[in-house]
């Protein structure tokens, strides 16, 4: 309504500042427009003019980031406001992405070094080889837990996401936990794989995030899983004396993991960018 | 009287409220402030959470018109509804016995 351009700013203002999923948000926005312009409707039928009865509804009603620190505050599924945790999740996943791309960059310094010339193959040597492999596989444990955090708090940030997200993290978490055996590509690389697909459908089907970095980051390690199995099964390449085959664990590692960290840093942008609005579980009037 | 003095009483005013009949948001927070003669200072939009949680918690339920071209979300109190309101006065009229029991008669502190 041209004639109340305080009021649509106002509503406009709300949409930014509460994140729900995306036909309750229509209906919320809808149910508090019909309140304010009914509150102006009232003023100027009192004789007051349309500017001022505009600002006297919108000072009765509160600022926008007031009344959605109320939502996000009473405990009910679906309603968010980007708080600093939130922001805070989105440069964690900024610094996942960059801990899994050193992995990557570890992992193939560690290739570069010969193989150890002990006359007990069994036993662990401290040379560059490993050093580095070691290295990687912090690294990789590191950026696997830091995306488990971000995964965690875009699911708190909406009160839920469904049984799926629930799924999702639990097998990347058990994905991650299989870091501590990193030269086990196929199963880190798997079971990270199925975690973020599912976590990210679930994201999706709620439509609460940016869909290109997501549909990027899910589509990531579960594709470096296919890749892996593909050429494994195949058995593509030269066995080593473990039985693995390393062109395998090359290319599925590698397509994973890169695709995986663009989709992170496109998520990690988008959580890191929003402006928080403070919430103070204290002090809401509406949680009871 | 002012928005945390109200916490945890928001439930039983809305309710008190709905009992006498359906509702949409504004009508309910109109009928709040004229019942109580202007006592309740409370940003408006702040109450919608309260609403919808309650109508999640099943003491209200909604439905939707078309009001002058406008969507109108209209409360009503459920059964489930009218007995929470019945636990929350009488929790109520416990707490204000007790409270004016113990406050009157106590001497005004002395004041410079």
């Amino acid at each position: 309504m041209a004639e109340y351009a305080l009021i649509d700013g106002y509503l406009d203002a709300f949409r930014t500042s509460v994140r729900r999923w995306r036909g309750d948000l229509d209906d919320l926005v809808a149910e508090m427009g019909d309140h304010l312009y009914s509150a102006v409707e009232g003023f100027e039928a009192a004789g007051t003019e349309t500017e001022l009865a505009q600002r006297r509804t919108l000072e009765r009603f509160g600022d926008a980031d007031e009344v959605a620190i109320a939502f996000a505050s009473t405990p009910q599924r679906g309603f968010c406001v980007p708080t600093s945790a939130t922001k805070d999740a989105g440069t964690q996943a900024l610094i996942s992405a960059a801990a899994w791309m050193i992995a990557l960059v570890g992992l193939w310094i560690s290739s570069l070094f010969p193989e150890s010339t002990s006359a007990d193959p069994d036993q662990f040597v401290l040379n560059g080889q490993t050093i580095f492999f070691l290295g990687s596989t912090l690294a990789l444990i590191g950026g696997g837990a830091l995306m488990l955090v971000m995964m965690v708090a875009l699911r708190q940030r909406h009160g839920g996401l469904g049984v799926l997200s629930t799924i999702g993290i639990g097998v990347t978490g058990l994905g991650v936990a299989s870091l501590l055996a990193s030269w086990a590509f196929g199963v880190w690389v798997t079971l990270i794989g199925i975690g973020t697909l599912t976590f990210a459908a679930a994201v999706l089907r709620r439509d609460v995030a940016p869909r290109l970095p997501t549909m990027i980051w899910g589509a990531g390690m579960s594709s470096g899983a296919i890749v892996w199995n593909v050429l494994r099964w195949s058995e593509v390449g030269t066995a080593d004396e473990w039985g693995n085959f390393p062109i395998a664990d090359i290319t599925g590692v590698l397509v994973g993991v890169v695709i995986m960290a663009i989709g992170l840093i496109g998520i990690g942008r988008w959580l890191s960018s929003e402006e928080p609005v403070n919430v103070e579980p204290t002090g809401p009037l509406a949680t009871a | 009287m002012k928005g945390q003095a109200l916490k945890g009483h928001l439930d039983l005013l809305l309710l008190a409220v709905l009992v006498d009949g359906a509702r949409h948001g504004y009508a309910v927070i109109d009928d709040l402030r004229e019942r109580s003669e202007d006592a309740f200072d409370l940003p408006e939009g702040t109450v919608y959470p309260a609403l919808h949680r309650m109508e999640k918690s099943g003491f209200l339920a909604s439905e939707w018109s078309v009001v002058r071209g406008r969507r109108r979300r209209t409360y009503r109190i459920t059964d489930k509804g009218r007995g929470a309101l019945g636990e929350q006065r009488h929790a109520w009229e416990e707490f204000s016995d007790a409270v004016r029991m113990v406050v009157k008669g106590a001497p005004w502190p002395n004041t410079p």
